[in-house]
């Protein structure tokens, strides 16, 4: 990505932060790209609207943790400019980020957690699912089982790799908000579907 | 030291003349005075510094039985000299015989088949033995015969490590045998795509130069030998055929021969959750459009079957079966009358119980990612298996995919195609990703 001060030719100012935001990504089961999306948000944040974010990684098992950085016991990472934070850390110093990305993997327990704002006190909530037409009964089996969660309608569906018209009538189907995440064969490489979504998603 | 015609050596053999004389040995013909038989020998002088590195190709060849493979007879030393008595072959070497004749494609073919079926007998051995100083004038063509001299090079696969020596020859051996990097069957591939370089176009490839110009300009060979040419020079090991039955198998389709294969392919696909089985269906659907008999066999409980049969059905199939592909569940076991040319069997993502029996077998191709956060999963998983598996990269840029390829340079490393629409018409990238499967699998015909 380049400078990235505008897109589709306006120009975005540099954001000034008011306040913290978090957003809660978690997957509806492995392999639907949430660790992918929420690095690319972050990267977003960090280049487009020139704002501090850091990624932590709220899943025990996460791949983030598996960085070479934190093998010698360190507690936060960087891949290009983006900060990995590592479950145990203090508060004070997860304050210092503009954005906050919480990858929670699949694991849904952990959403419920209360050590870290836990996933129902992000301010914005992100669903990863497949539209695989296998996969189909995992999304459906999720939107159900969280069905009874105050706010749960407004929770917004990425669906990576899925066509618009597929999304669409699910969207229809589930009552929920869903979007496709388009290809991006590099996560710090976004066309313009992506980055005018994540505009849209993020933008205060 | 001089010798004089007529004299006789051991009291065996009569020198008839001098045939040649290649690196450190000086190569006589001779006749085995009781047997009237022609016997070639090489000597080797005791003085000379590689002295016990020849007579290693007199140990290595004793051991080996195949009719393109000169006998070694006898071994015999005196005070200044080792002599190998070994098969005298007639006939020219095939760099000669290449200049003087007109030399067709099919002749090419033929040549070049024979040549396959004696690489894999040495890369097929145990241990295994690679070659690596496969050029023309190491093959000899008697008659329509081809067959294999000059073992000096020879080396024992799992002797790799503790290759010192830079041996080969400059245009013909692969960049590795320079590098000290790891050295396989696939440094041989390389040189034999050199060795199909010159037979095309009877221009051996400079000693300093390594590089040789585009293959893609070349004329008058057609695209399928160039495409074997391009396959087997590639940099990286990893990029080259990965396997000698694979290159043969290529070449064997060229004039539309391919194998009479009553038995049936099978490659076993397995991943850590990059989309193994969609992989497994694309592939499946791109041979099948091909007009292949293909099976698809789903080994892990994830309703995929189920849910193509519900979905996309052949509502007019005698057997459950999708766009062509017959469906199979777990060790459900075919119909009498049935026949497939690949089975491909989906193992889904890897769990830890299922790690211990796919780590057995051979034929794996794993679907992975290569971000780097993704990578300490997969060097886990990759040194637990026994036999390599294809690495099957998805999600990737071609550059990143470049870049890992290297990082795994051991492996042999496909990109795969994106295609967000199943079961859309396969585009040429598609194609070209199922045929590469495809020729994978037709090693599980090789070995049984």
């Amino acid at each position: 990505m380049g400078g990235g001060r505008t897109i589709f030719g306006k120009r975005i100012k540099k954001q000034i932060v008011k306040e913290q935001k978090t957003i809660g990504v978690v997957g509806v089961s492995r392999g639907t790209g949430t660790t992918f999306c929420t690095m690319m948000m972050a990267y977003y944040i960090k280049q487009v609207i020139k704002a501090k974010a850091a990624v932590v990684e709220r899943n025990v098992s996460g791949s983030l943790l598996s960085l070479p950085s934190f093998y010698e016991e360190e507690t936060i990472a960087s891949i290009k400019g983006i900060d990995i934070l590592g479950q145990q850390k203090e508060e004070k110093e997860i304050s210092a980020y503009s954005y906050l990305f919480f990858d929670y993997g699949t694991r849904v327990k952990q959403m419920q957690e209360t050590i870290f704002p836990n996933f129902f006190d992000c301010k914005i909530k992100l669903v990863t699912a497949s539209l695989c037409f296998w996969r189909q009964e995992e999304l459906f089996h999720f939107v159900e089982t969280w069905s009874k969660i105050q706010g749960n309608e407004e929770w917004i569906y990425l669906i990576p790799f899925a066509s618009s018209s597929a999304v669409k009538k699910m969207e229809k189907q589930l009552c929920r908000k869903m979007y496709t995440v388009a290809s991006e064969q590099e996560w710090y490489r976004m066309g313009t579907a992506n980055l005018a979504l994540w505009n849209k998603i993020l933008k205060e | 030291m001089e010798i004089r015609i007529e004299e006789i050596w051991f009291e065996k053999y009569r020198v008839i003349t001098r045939l040649g004389h290649g690196g450190s040995a000086d190569v006589f013909l001779t006749e085995h005075i009781l047997l009237s038989a022609y016997r070639a020998i090489k000597r080797i002088s005791k003085a000379e510094r590689l002295h016990d590195f020849w007579l290693r190709e007199a140990r290595i060849l004793k051991n080996l039985s195949h009719p393109s493979i000169p006998i070694i007879y006898d071994l015999e030393e005196d005070e200044s000299y080792s002599y190998i008595i070994m098969e005298y072959l007639q006939g020219v070497s095939l760099k000669t015989y290449r200049i003087e004749h007109k030399i067709t494609e099919q002749e090419i073919r033929q040549i070049t088949i024979q040549i396959c079926q004696i690489l894999y007998y040495l890369h097929n051995l145990k241990p295994p033995l690679l070659y690596l100083d496969l050029k023309p004038e190491n093959l000899m063509m008697c008659g329509t015969c081809v067959k294999l001299v000059d073992f000096g090079a020879v080396l024992p696969k799992k002797e790799w490590e503790g290759y010192k020596i830079a041996m080969g020859t400059r245009g013909y051996a692969a960049p590795e045998l320079f590098q000290k990097g790891k050295i396989d069957e696939r440094s041989d591939i390389y040189s034999f795509g050199m060795l199909l370089f010159f037979l095309f176009t009877g221009e051996a490839p400079k000693r300093e130069k390594i590089k040789i110009k585009n293959i893609d300009c070349l004329k008058g060979i057609s695209k399928e030998w160039k495409d074997i040419i391009n396959h087997c020079l590639k940099y990286m090991p990893g990029m080259r055929f990965s396997s000698i039955s694979a290159l043969k198998e290529r070449i064997l389709m060229i004039s539309g021969q391919t194998k009479t294969e009553k038995s049936c392919r099978i490659i076993r696909l397995a991943g850590l959750g990059h989309g193994t089985s969609y992989v497994c269906l694309m592939v499946a659907f791109s041979l099948a459009f091909s007009g292949k008999k293909v099976a698809y066999r789903e080994l892990w409980e994830h309703g995929i079957t189920e849910s193509l049969l519900l979905l996309k059905g052949d509502k007019k199939g005698k057997y459950p079966s999708c766009k062509g592909i017959r469906l199979f569940r777990g060790e459900e076991e075919r119909e009498i009358d049935e026949e497939f040319d690949i089975e491909i069997q989906d193992y889904g993502r890897i769990e830890e119980k299922a790690v211990e029996e796919l780590l057995k077998m051979e034929h794996i191709a794993l679907v992975v990612g290569g971000i780097c956060w993704e990578r300490k999963e997969l060097d886990q998983i990759l040194a637990r298996f026994e036999k390599a598996p294809l690495l099957c990269i998805n999600f990737i840029s071609g550059r990143e995919f470049l870049k890992l390829a290297k990082y795994y340079r051991e492996y042999r490393c496909l990109q795969i195609p994106y295609q967000p629409e199943l079961f859309k018409e396969p585009s040429g990238q598609e194609k070209h990703f199922a045929q590469q499967l495809w020729e994978e699998a037709g090693l599980s015909l090789e070995r049984g």
